[in-house]
């Protein structure tokens, strides 16, 4: 019997699942018809070239989910009524509906929704998949996956009936909040007065800034954003309807002059000073006391966004400014993504004493439930200092990669870019000069391996020509040199 | 000298540097007042012998001060503490005195959202509050190895696609089929991957839906009774709510259809009316989804408890007989596999694919892989359908044990809500009953989960009404509490 599989490709699926999702297809279409006999294990497993204990789990699977029954001594049937009551709308699967996609007046989305659509589009379109290098990540050959697996399945014994009340807790388990305010004490010289209190697990990036817009802001009002500055942040805000007044930063970071000039004051004003995203500086001492002493006077929240706080390359490591906060201003975000990446979401915002109330309300309405499992592995993985251990290491080896892609640079680039500054993080800013078009810079960049990407979605406005990120996170320090180098023959030859 | 004031632990710890212990204990005192500021501290060597460290911890522990602000090293004349320290903000209260250390410091007031102030206005009325009570399924009754040997299979060391996955603001594409897969096998509805939405959050679906198609002030009818955590995200969002009543046949649409203006979006139980359990009736439907068909308001049909249905067939869903595509379908897995998984899901209207695709890219993108992989293998190996069947089963014998325990205990004094569904149980008792405070505390004293139905009336609720959460509790403690109760209201 010749049956038509098709083994979809999809590199997260075990194959014998593709291949009972391909017979389910068949099923679903009545290909298979209903009481009919399945090809047998052999031949299918010499059509499709698949071994055949592929085929039986295959088969197993189908079976458990009660597309087939198997007779002894006859083989395997295609059941005759399908699962669930309601089998007989089964046939109706996989065909697609019309695609009706209305123009846009005609899906009468509100203002709000409009404004939400356009945005959230934007940002769509403007995606830049950077995933060879891991999005600038932390080297993931050092991610502590091992311990993380093992702490997750030490918890996945959950026996603690009594605790279930305390699991749901919108703000998140007690006791990663515990282990986050020693942390952050300990990392960040941040104390906190009301202990945990003021600690709220989040548990997704963008879901912080959604809260705190949400809460503060009415569609209309301003908020400052560093220019250039991490687009992602800037767009959820932007979709609440806050109006973005872009201020420019300087070698010491925000530039709190041109935060006095605005003409009305901000609500609120989102910085990086641990490591300026993209810019990579650090915000000096007396910039963080006037940008305190700023929003202090005007009455404006400081989100303070400490997103790599641990990389730094022979700079003093600064206090956070919410260590620093007097006048109970500021609103602290950090995340875990880059120790964990995809396997671990969670990431914590801690409120100023005066938004705690408030802010426990609105993550009550945005997200009610956090992560059980994920929740306890985390506070153990922090209280067992896995977690500093790992970012040590990352340290050590992030300044070997960064120092190799320097050396390239230097080596090659000489000529066609402007001399870097210092600055934390896992990327360098390279600023072309030579009159080299994006587009040049760009081909030369692919031919060669060279993986870096333009700065021009961190710019609200115009976005100086040829400014480049170059991520080291998972730079090879054996291959860059070549690369670099190809890069510049490329670039060289390419432009003329 | 002014250091000898500050206490040094004996031992000091093993988890943190010993630097930075040395450190913090310094940068206490100095935010205490118990080193001044413009005091030279010891130096590097007599630090270190004073503390029986070496020298070069004795340095790390100054230099981190100095890198923090905390003390000036000065050529020649030694480290001294920085005259004006980090914190000490020109012209505003200095350290010690009325900063965030502060607890008593008076809250400072804040401008919150129009949005914030709808939720801070709800909280003080009572009608809503920070913290959540758990109302999920009891843990002893979790497929807890199951789920295990899942989390094993996609938590693995270095797997490259923890890396190379790029998360889709919709969620994981495998889950989506799974649960696509399941929604048409168990509820008749009609879907596709590409129409469904995974949420970590469940409150975000209720939310990002009025965002995009609602206005505040715009009208939006839903079931009164109904179900309050919906009413209330609606009412945060600015919505105006006509409450339309429900009787045993579900909502009441001839009453929607009596209203002047047509509502922009219609909230509905039908599978099991929350809390009266009733199920739409199939003319009600008809009605409903000709309501949305003219007007153009747009459905949204809750399915949360739909699996569990005690007698007979399931009725499909609302969105499955829904030929104009108004109809946005809800559900999630919590009342099943609470508290492990926390995920919801939605199926959209075509039309609204790509603007909530947009949206939803906003607010919430990442959502954990494991738990996504996880689930989606555990609906494709079938023990989804296997758990609920083992629920069902199990809570149709509680249900029962109860009926016939309340029966025994209040005779004709009360009536039980006759649809055999869902995992609360709504009863009501005749006038004479006891009123309020004594119930409560009869209630209280017994600990039988029970809780009047005040909170799901929009309106005037009704006297004597409320519901029993019979699903989580085995029969015999079901059976003493219940014992308990009775006896407490005639005590």
């Amino acid at each position: 019997m010749a049956i038509a599989i098709n083994l979809e490709y999809k590199p997260y699926v075990a194959l014998y699942r593709r291949l009972s999702d391909g017979l389910r297809k068949a099923i679903l279409e009545g290909r298979l018809q209903l009481g009919e006999p399945m090809p047998s294990v052999r031949e299918l497993s010499e059509s499709l070239k698949l071994s055949r204990a592929t085929v039986l789990k295959a088969y197993e699977d189908l079976r458990t989910q009660g597309l087939v029954v198997s007779l002894s001594g006859s083989g395997t049937f295609v059941a005759t009524t399908l699962p669930g009551d309601l089998g007989d709308l089964l046939q109706e699967r996989f065909r697609e509906p019309e695609p009706r996609l209305l123009s846009a007046p005609d899906l009468h989305l509100s203002e709000r929704g409009r404004q939400l659509y356009d945005v959230g589009y934007g940002q769509l379109q403007s995606h830049v998949h950077v995933s060879e290098l891991n999005y600038g990540g932390t080297p993931h050959e050092l991610s502590p996956a091992k311990e993380w697996k093992a702490l997750m399945l030490k918890h996945c014994a959950i026996d603690q009936e009594d605790k279930v009340a305390e699991m749901v807790a919108p703000m998140g388990l007690m006791s990663l909040r515990q282990a986050l305010a020693q942390y952050v004490m300990r990392r960040r010289s941040i104390s906190l007065p009301d202990g945990p209190e003021s600690i709220c697990v989040v548990g997704s990036k963008q879901l912080r800034l959604e809260l705190i817009g949400r809460m503060l802001l009415n569609s209309g009002d301003v908020v400052a954003y560093e220019e250039p500055g991490y687009p992602e942040n800037r767009n959820t805000l932007m979709a609440q309807g806050a109006v973005i007044a872009p201020i420019p930063v300087d070698e010491e970071g925000l530039s709190v002059k041109a935060l006095r000039q605005l003409p009305t004051p901000p609500k609120l004003i989102y910085v990086t000073p641990s490591h300026q995203d993209p810019l990579a500086m650090v915000m000096s001492m007396p910039r963080r006391q006037e940008l305190l002493e700023y929003s202090a006077a005007v009455g404006a929240f400081i989100l303070e966004d400490d997103f790599d706080s641990e990389f730094r390359y022979g700079k003093p490591v600064l206090p956070a400014l919410k260590a620093l906060d007097h006048h109970d201003c500021v609103i602290y975000m950090s995340s875990f993504w880059k120790v964990l990446y995809q396997s671990l979401r969670l990431t914590y915002l801690i409120f100023p004493r005066c938004l705690t109330k408030p802010g426990q309300l609105a993550k009550a309405y945005l997200e009610r439930h956090l992560p059980l499992i994920d929740q306890l592995a985390l506070a153990d993985l922090i209280n067992d200092g896995h977690l500093e251990k790992h970012l040590k290491r990352c340290q050590r080896l992030l300044a070997h990669r960064r120092q190799s892609l320097i050396l390239a640079i230097t080596r090659y680039l000489r000529d066609y870019i402007e001399p870097f500054g210092e600055g934390g993080g896992t990327h360098l800013i390279l600023n072309f000069k030579g009159g080299f078009s994006e587009d040049q810079i760009e081909a030369a960049a692919g031919r060669s391996g060279f993986v870096i990407y333009n700065t021009n979605s961190y710019y609200l406005g115009q976005a100086p020509e040829a400014q480049f990120i170059a991520p080291f996170g998972s730079v090879d320090p054996d291959t860059i040199d070549g690369i670099v180098k190809s890069f510049a023959v490329n670039l060289a030859t390419g432009a003329h | 000298m002014q250091i000898d004031r500050l206490v040094f632990p004996e031992h000091f710890k093993t988890n943190v540097p010993v630097a930075r212990q040395i450190a913090e204990v310094m940068k206490e005192g100095i935010l205490q007042g118990l080193v001044s500021p413009g005091i030279i501290l010891p130096s590097v060597r007599d630090l270190a012998v004073q503390l029986k460290v070496s020298r070069s911890t004795a340095a790390r522990a100054i230099e981190e001060l100095a890198a923090q602000g905390y003390v000036v090293a000065e050529m020649g004349s030694g480290t001294r503490v920085a005259p004006r320290l980090p914190g000490q903000l020109a012209g505003g209260p200095g350290l010690g005195q009325a900063s965030i250390a502060d607890k008593d410091a008076p809250l400072k007031e804040v401008e919150l959202s129009r949005f914030a102030q709808r939720l801070v206005e709800r909280e003080k009325l009572g009608a809503i509050s920070a913290t959540v009570k758990y109302t999920g399924p009891s843990l002893k009754e979790m497929p807890l190895s199951i789920w295990r040997d899942l989390i094993v299979r996609h938590c693995r060391a270095g797997a490259e696609d923890l890396i190379s996955y790029s998360p889709e603001p919709f969620g994981f594409p495998p889950l989506r089929e799974a649960y696509a897969s399941y929604l048409i096998r168990a509820r008749a509805v009609k879907v596709t991957k590409e129409r469904l939405i995974t949420f970590a959050s469940r409150n975000l679906r209720l939310d990002l839906l009025s965002r995009l198609l609602l206005q505040e002030g715009d009208l939006v009818a839903m079931e009164e009774p109904g179900f309050a955590a919906a009413r209330e995200q609606l009412l945060a969002a600015g919505c105006r709510l006509i409450p339309i009543p429900v009787d045993s046949q579900g909502l009441k649409v001839d009453q929607l259809d009596a209203l002047q203006e047509p509502v922009k979006l219609v909230y509905v139980t039908p599978s099991h009316q929350s809390p009266t359990g009733a199920v739409m009736s199939m003319i009600r439907r008809r009605q409903l989804l000709d309501y949305a068909a003219r007007t153009g308001a747009y459905i949204v049909e809750d399915d949360y408890d739909s699996e569990f249905r005690y007698d007979g067939r399931p009725l499909p869903s609302l969105q499955g007989m829904d030929t104009n595509d108004r109809t946005i379908y809800l559900s999630c897995l919590w009342n099943v596999l609470a508290p492990l998984t926390r995920l919801g899901f939605m199926v959209l209207p075509s039309a609204l694919v790509e603007a909530l695709n947009a949206a939803k890219n906003l607010v919430e993108r990442d959502v954990s892989y494991v738990e996504q992989a996880a689930m989606a293998d555990f609906i494709n190996e079938g023990h989804l359908e296997k758990l609920i069947r083992r629920q069902r089963t199990l809570y149709a014998a509680r249900r029962q044990a109860l009926l016939e325990g309340l029966e025994r205990g209040f005779d004709n004094q009360i009536w039980t809500a006759p649809e055999s569904a869902g995992l609360d149980l709504l009863v009501r008792f005749k006038d004479d009953f006891p009123e309020v405070a004594k119930v409560d505390r009869a209630i209280l004293e017994s600990g039988i989960p029970m809780a009047g139905t005040g909170m799901f009336y929009q309106g005037e609720p009704r006297a004597h009404e409320y519901t029993i959460a019979f699903a989580s509790l085995e029969e015999a403690e079901m059976a003493s509490r219940l014992e308990k109760f009775i006896a407490a209201l005639k005590g």
